[in-house]
Order: C-alpha cells, then sequence, then structure tokens
C-alpha cells in the first residue's frame, strides 16, 4: 500500500488540523482520532505525527502547550484562528475535487 | 519500569534531538507502550509492538531534523548568499580594494573564515538524519554577521591625526570588515552614491537575516544543549 501512503502522505496536514477540531489533542490522541476515524485504515507510524504537529506549530496553524494529565506531562495542540481558515479551505478544495473525480468515475447514466 | 528496549530507544531520542521535543515524544512512545501492555501484551511484546507501530528511530529524527530552524536558516542563508556576496563583490571592486593596506595574513583569515562559515552552513542544509548538524548554522552567522556589523566601527589608520579621518582615507577596519563597512568610503572616494547604498541596504538586510537566523538557531539549540547535559 506503498502508493496510499503517498496520497495521505499529501493530505496529512489537513488530516491532523481536521482531527484537532474538536478540541486539544496531544501527539498519540491526533494518531488514535486518525486510526478510529478512517476505520483504522489511516494508521500512521506515530513517531512522524510529532514531527508535522511542531510543523504545524512552526506555520502557525497550531499551538501546542505543555499541561498535566494524570500524573504525565503531555504536550496538547490546538488549531489557531489560521489553522481554523486553513481547515475550512482545504476542505472546500477537497470537495471540488472530490466531486470532479467522482463525476467522471461514475457518470451519471 | 519500563522495557529496556524503550528506554534504549528514549535514550536515543535525548542523544539526538532537543530536550524538549525528546521528551514529548518518549511521552508518546511510553503511552504506546503502556497501551500495548493494557491490552494483555507481555513486556517485551509490548515494547516491540510500541517501537513497530512508532517507527525507527533514525526516521523520527530524520523527519525533525528536515524541519529543523538550523536547517531551515542554512538554506535561506545559502539562497540569499550569492545576491550578497554580488553586492560585497561589486562595493570592494568599486573602493579598489586591492589597495587597502590590509596585511595578508588578515586577508587570508577573513577568506578563511567565510569559506569555514560556508562549509557549515552547506553541512547543516544537507543534514538529512542528524539534527546536531544542523546547529552548524548557528556557528556560520557570527562569522557572516561580521562584516555587516562592521560599518558601526571606524578606528583611524595608524598615524591618522584627529578625531575624523580625511577625504578619501582608506579605513582599515572596513576593508577587514567587507564591503558594507567601505560604504563611506565608496562615497568619498568615487563620488557614487548609487552601488554604495546598494552595498551597505543588501548589507544591512544580509546582517538582519544572519542575526535573525542566529537568534532562531541559538535558541532551538538551548534545549539541545540542556538535553545533552542531562544525560
Amino acid at each position: 500500500m506503498k502508493a496510499e501512503a503517498q496520497v495521505l502522505k499529501g493530505h496529512l496536514d489537513t488530516l491532523l488540523l481536521a482531527s484537532l477540531e474538536n478540541g486539544p489533542l496531544h501527539g498519540y490522541a491526533v494518531k488514535e482520532a486518525l486510526r478510529d476515524g478512517s476505520g483504522a485504515r489511516f494508521d500512521l507510524p506515530t513517531g512522524t505525527i510529532y514531527p508535522a504537529l511542531r510543523r504545524l506549530e512552526a506555520a502557525g496553524l497550531v499551538t501546542g502547550t505543555w499541561a498535566e494529565t494524570g500524573g504525565r506531562r503531555r504536550r496538547a495542540y490546538q488549531l489557531t484562528p489560521a489553522g481554523r481558515r486553513r481547515l475550512a479551505g482545504d476542505r472546500a478544495a477537497w470537495r471540488d475535487f472530490a466531486s470532479a473525480v467522482t463525476a467522471i468515475l461514475e457518470p451519471a447514466r | 519500569m519500563t522495557s529496556p528496549l524503550i528506554t534504549r530507544y528514549v535514550a536515543g531520542l535525548h542523544r539526538e534531538l532537543p530536550a524538549a521535543i525528546a521528551d514529548e515524544v518518549a511521552g508518546g512512545l511510553v503511552e504506546t507502550y503502556e497501551h500495548h501492555l493494557a491490552t494483555g501484551a507481555g513486556d517485551a511484546e509490548a515494547a516491540r509492538s510500541a517501537l513497530a507501530e512508532f517507527g525507527d528511530l533514525a526516521t523520527v529524527v530524520g523527519e525533525f531534523t528536515r524541519q529543523s530552524p538550523g536547517r531551515r536558516a542554512a538554506r535561506l542563508l545559502l539562497a540569499t548568499g550569492p545576491a550578497a556576496g554580488a553586492c560585497w563583490g561589486a562595493a570592494l571592486i568599486l573602493s579598489r580594494a586591492w589597495t587597502w593596506p590590509v596585511p595578508a595574513t588578515a586577508r587570508l583569515g577573513f577568506g578563511a573564515a567565510l569559506l569555514v562559515a560556508a562549509a557549515f552552513l552547506v553541512a547543516a542544509a544537507t543534514s538529512r538524519h542528524s539534527y546536531q548538524r544542523t546547529r552548524l548554522a548557528a556557528a556560520a552567522c557570527p562569522v557572516l554577521l561580521g562584516p555587516d556589523a562592521a560599518p558601526s566601527h571606524r578606528p583611524l589608520r595608524p598615524g591618522q591625526a584627529g578625531p575624523r579621518p580625511s577625504p578619501g582615507a582608506v579605513d582599515e577596519w572596513s576593508a577587514c570588515g567587507g564591503p558594507g563597512a567601505v560604504k563611506k568610503g565608496i562615497s568619498r572616494d568615487a563620488g557614487n552614491n548609487g552601488p554604495a547604498s546598494t552595498a551597505t541596504a543588501s548589507s544591512f538586510l544580509n546582517g538582519l537575516v544572519c542575526a535573525v537566523a542566529w537568534v532562531v538557531v541559538s535558541v532551538a539549540g538551548t534545549g539541545y544543549r540542556r538535553s545533552r547535559a542531562a544525560r
């Protein structure tokens, strides 16, 4: 499934932003959200989630803050206003793209 | 108590990455490991599953290295280097740098320092698996910053009387400091403000880029040094 992994990599930032849409999550929870939300199809190596989150943070799309929960220090990430705008734009672009591909692959008879 | 496999991986993270990043990633790994333990796996099996799920250390370190501040700063400085170098070169020619009474050792030393700085930047910019190597950019920044900061230093020539250099005087420190430093010499000697202004502006911008890059890379490196000291 190498091709699928490449496609997934191209959409990783959008998927990460979407997983944070409903509130702050730490790295492991983001990974779980992606796995559960995709019916276990998107099971990314956990270690690649953290660099991606840091990249989004550097781009100003998410903010990370350390918090202690259950006696454990974790870094939770949440969307910034810029991240929400980016997610809305990516979502609209994806809908356009998906509807165009669907129209070609499944033409109305 | 965690598995030796996990302990080794976490030690590797702290060896290779800044403290804050290593702490965060290690926390995620331990959580993955505990998740597998909770599903009934044995200690060694849980550790192996967690590591398989997490990805190997080189991949994780490589991902962080590719987006490190040092690597980005080095790439930015290398990208802007030709433009800055062209301005330096133009200003050196316009101010007839070959006539400056600068000792050969100073010329050679300055040239060598620039070459070493450029080599450091290339090493940092091309690093793919070593976060430590990207920190070479921090060492290169002050060398590149030096020539751009030189305009603020204008010592008199040896034997020169009075507080102000005479018209047309060659500023030795400026000569060592690069074209950005000789802007006033160009204006006086050649009566040509255009190239001098361009050189000064580019020198200022280059200096600003170097200073910002230096601060960013140094701050990013603080955590790394703490991480190494803690081990």
